[in-house]
């Protein structure tokens, strides 16, 4: 905001009373006693040509937006104290993020099914997925994917037309075991549709790739239905409230 | 601890969930069977072991020599990847 400066040459503003001033104050006394009751009529006018730089003025332009006004729901005869006191409550927003199911039998296979889930009233969905460990044997060797076990999170907006893709994707590689060099890779993925009254989960679909170089074995396994790997375990509704 | 069965129609167990989350219509059980539950029935108020059948292990795609096989050799010959 620009502060104004005036040239101090005694022009920066002008005054200017009624026009029939010397009939009702014909005298210094009649002037001064007006003046001492307030009731002196005066305009003190801002005279630009008494200004090096002009100020910026206390309008409504410079003080609140009525566009700005609208972002707060508010109209164009709002005052900036009626922002001000909006503040606190959008500092105290939060989000809630609520668990709404979760699956009692973790590890146990997971088919196509719809899960009953009340989401009215929520924003966001949150599925926790979750792939086992998995174990392969190359000869006296025992290889474990090491970076199955593990659970991961997806977000998606509730009623969106569109189907999550909940996937997860593992590899490993190991050369250090006897003679043996395995490269595992795993890629799974299962999709949902998420409405307001649960989630319709498809099956999993498995891309698993295990290749063992040194006993010359390299097979693939791609399987619609394995229901084993990405398990839904956890369902959570998520919306915003203020305080 | 109860229990909420997700049941396909013909009494295959989808899921379970704890009885806290069930929704109004769904079946509470007092316990659920050991292992996999996708194992299992619910026939009138009883689990029945019925497993799915294995899928089918998918076939081995014949190969006269595999991108394994290359690297392999290029391995134990220390030849480096560039």
């Amino acid at each position: 905001m620009k502060d104004g400066i005036i040239k101090a040459d005694g022009t920066s503003r002008l005054a200017r009373s009624v026009a029939d001033f010397k009939t009702k104050y014909p005298t210094y006394d009649d002037f001064a006693a007006a003046l001492v009751a307030g009731t002196l009529p005066l305009d003190i006018l801002f005279n630009e040509a008494g200004w090096s730089q002009l100020p910026d003025f206390l309008n409504q332009a410079n003080l609140l937006k009525v566009a700005t006004a609208a972002l707060y729901g508010k109209d164009g005869t709002a005052v900036p104290d009626d922002i001000f006191a909006r503040i606190p409550a959008l500092i105290d927003t939060k989000v809630d993020m609520v668990l709404l199911w979760e699956n009692a039998s973790p590890t146990s296979d997971f088919a196509a099914q719809t899960v009953s889930v009340d989401l009215s009233g929520y924003d966001i969905v949150a599925i926790e997925t979750y792939t086992p460990n998995q174990f392969y044997n190359v000869g006296d060797d025992r290889y474990n994917l090491n970076a199955a076990g593990a659970s991961r999170l997806h977000f998606w907006p509730v009623g969106s037309p569109e189907k999550i893709n909940l996937s997860d994707f593992f590899v490993d590689f190991k050369a250090t075991y006897s003679t043996n060099h395995v490269c595992w890779i795993m890629f799974n993925t299962r999709r949902a549709a998420v409405t307001n009254t649960g989630v319709e989960f498809e099956g999993n679909s498995c891309l698993n790739q295990k290749a063992n170089n040194a006993q010359n074995v390299d097979f693939f396994s791609f399987g619609v239905g394995a229901n084993g790997y990405n398990i839904p375990i956890k369902i959570y509704g998520i919306k915003g409230v203020s305080a | 601890m109860r229990y909420a069965l997700n049941l396909a129609e013909d009494g295959r167990i989808l899921s379970a969930t704890y009885e806290k989350y069930a929704p109004a219509d769904a079946v509470i059980v007092d316990t659920l069977p050991d292992g996999n539950i996708a194992d299992y029935l619910y026939v009138d108020g009883a689990y029945v072991y019925d497993p799915l059948p294995e899928p089918a292990e998918p076939e081995t795609p014949e190969q006269e020599s595999s991108v394994w096989d290359e690297l392999d050799a290029a391995y134990r010959e220390g030849v480096d990847s560039v």
